[in-house]
C-alpha cells in the first residue's frame, strides 16, 4: 500500500550525483580516520607518560611495599580458628579490628608518591583493559 | 571419531607422576628464600618413601579432592556461565594470552583503587571487600579454566564429553600436577588464576554480555 510519502518521492525530480562525490566521500573517510589515528596516538602518549611516571615513583618503594605486607602463618590461622571455636562473635570482631588497624597504619604511614604512584598505574592498566574488551567485542562479533 | 582412552590415561598417569616425582625428590617449603636449593633427591642421594613422605601424598591426595570439592560447587552454582568461559578458553591461543593480560592488570587495577580507597573515611572498608570479590572472581574463572582444559583433554582422546564432573576432575588433577613442579609451580598458578580472572571479566561474570555505558545514553520509553 502506497501512502502520500511514497507519492511525493517519486514526484521529485532526480537529481544527477555530483561528479566528485566518490573523491569527496573517500577523502572524508580518510580524514575521519586520521584524526582518530590522532585520537589514539595522543591517549597512547598519555598513557604511556602515565605508566612512566608510576615506575618512576613506585620502584624506588617496591621493597617497602612488599615488606609492608602481613606475613600469613598456618600458625597464625591456627591460633584464629581457635579463638573462633572458642568464641565466634569475638574472634570476628577482633579480626576485624586487627585488619582495619593494619590497613589505617599502612595509609597513614603511606608515603604521597606511593599512592599517587599506585593511582597513576590505575589509568594505563584500565585504558588496556578497556581496550582489550573492546577487541574482545570484536573478535566475538566476528566468530559468533 | 574413534577414542583413544589410552591418550588420556596415560596423560593421567603422567600427571599422578608429576606429584609423586615432586613430593619425593623436592623440599617444597622456602625455595625461594635458598633453604633446599638442591633437590632432595640430591642431597639424601635418591628417593625414598617414609612415613613423612607418605603423609605429603596423602596431604597431596587431601588437596586435590578438595580443590576439585570446591570447583564442583562452582559448577552447581553457576553452569551456564562456567560453559561460556569454557567454551571462550578452548579456542586457546591469542585468545587466552588476553585473558591473561586482563587478569593481571584487573589485579595491578583492583589493588590502586584498594589502596585510594584507603586513603579516605567513607570507603576505608572497600579494600576488603574488593579482596573477597577478586577472591571470588579468581575462583570460579580457575574453575572455568579447569573445566575447559579436562573437557578439551577428553575431546582430543576423542571421548565423549557428557560428564562435567569428569572433565572437570580431568583437569583438576592436570592443573594440580603442573602446579606441583618446582619452580614451575608458582607460575602454572599465577597463570591459571590470572586467566581465570581475564576470562571472568571479559564475559563480564560469565553472562556473556558486553562492557557498556550505552544504557546510561540509551533513549528509553518511559
Amino acid at each position: 500500500m502506497k501512502d502520500w510519502l511514497d507519492d511525493l518521492l517519486t514526484d521529485l525530480p532526480s537529481e544527477a550525483a555530483a561528479p566528485d562525490l566518490v573523491r569527496r566521500a573517500q577523502s572524508r573517510l580518510a580524514d575521519v580516520r586520521r584524526a582518530e589515528g590522532w585520537r589514539r596516538g595522543v591517549w597512547h602518549a598519555i598513557m604511556a607518560g602515565a605508566t612512566a611516571a608510576a615506575a618512576w615513583l613506585l620502584i624506588p618503594q617496591l621493597w617497602s611495599l612488599l615488606q609492608a605486607a602481613p606475613e600469613l602463618s598456618y600458625a597464625g590461622l591456627g591460633g584464629w580458628l581457635r579463638s573462633l571455636a572458642a568464641s565466634p562473635p569475638r574472634a570476628v570482631i577482633e579480626a576485624l579490628g586487627q585488619a582495619f588497624d593494619l590497613e589505617s597504619a599502612a595509609a597513614s604511614g603511606m608515603a604521597p608518591d606511593l599512592a599517587v604512584g599506585l593511582v597513576l598505574l590505575a589509568l594505563p592498566a584500565l585504558y588496556v583493559v578497556a581496550r582489550l574488551l573492546g577487541g574482545q567485542d570484536r573478535q566475538e562479533a566476528r566468530f559468533g | 571419531m574413534r577414542g583413544k582412552p589410552w591418550l588420556v590415561i596415560g596423560l593421567a598417569v603422567v600427571a599422578v607422576g608429576l606429584i609423586l616425582v615432586s613430593e619425593l625428590a623436592f623440599d617444597w617449603g622456602s625455595w625461594w628464600l635458598g633453604e633446599g636449593a638442591f633437590p632432595r633427591a640430591v642431597r639424601t642421594g635418591g628417593l625414598r618413601l617414609g612415613a613423612g613422605e607418605a603423609g605429603g601424598l596423602g596431604l597431596h591426595l587431601a588437596r586435590l579432592i578438595g580443590q576439585y570439592l570446591v570447583g564442583v560447587l562452582v559448577l552447581f552454582a553457576a553452569p551456564r556461565p562456567v560453559r561460556r568461559m569454557a567454551d571462550l578458553l578452548e579456542r586457546g591461543g591469542r585468545l587466552m594470552l588476553r585473558f591473561l593480560a586482563i587478569g593481571l592488570l584487573v589485579a595491578v587495577l583492583l589493588a590502586a583503587v584498594g589502596v585510594a580507597a584507603a586513603l579516605s573515611m567513607h570507603t576505608f572498608p572497600l579494600p576488603f571487600l574488593l579482596v573477597g570479590v577478586f577472591f571470588l572472581i579468581a575462583l570460579g574463572g580457575a574453575a572455568g579454566l579447569t573445566y575447559a582444559l579436562g573437557r578439551a583433554t577428553l575431546r582430543w582422546g576423542g571421548l565423549t564429553d557428557r560428564s562435567p564432573l569428569l572433565s572437570y576432575g580431568l583437569g583438576a588433577l592436570l592443573l594440580y600436577a603442573l602446579s606441583q613442579v618446582p619452580f614451575l609451580g608458582p607460575l602454572v598458578l599465577l597463570a591459571a588464576w590470572s586467566i581465570g580472572v581475564g576470562v571472568v571479566i571479559a564475559t563480564r561474570f560469565g553472562s556473556g554480555k558486553p562492557w557498556t555505558l550505552a544504557p546510561l545514553v540509551e533513549e528509553v520509553s518511559a
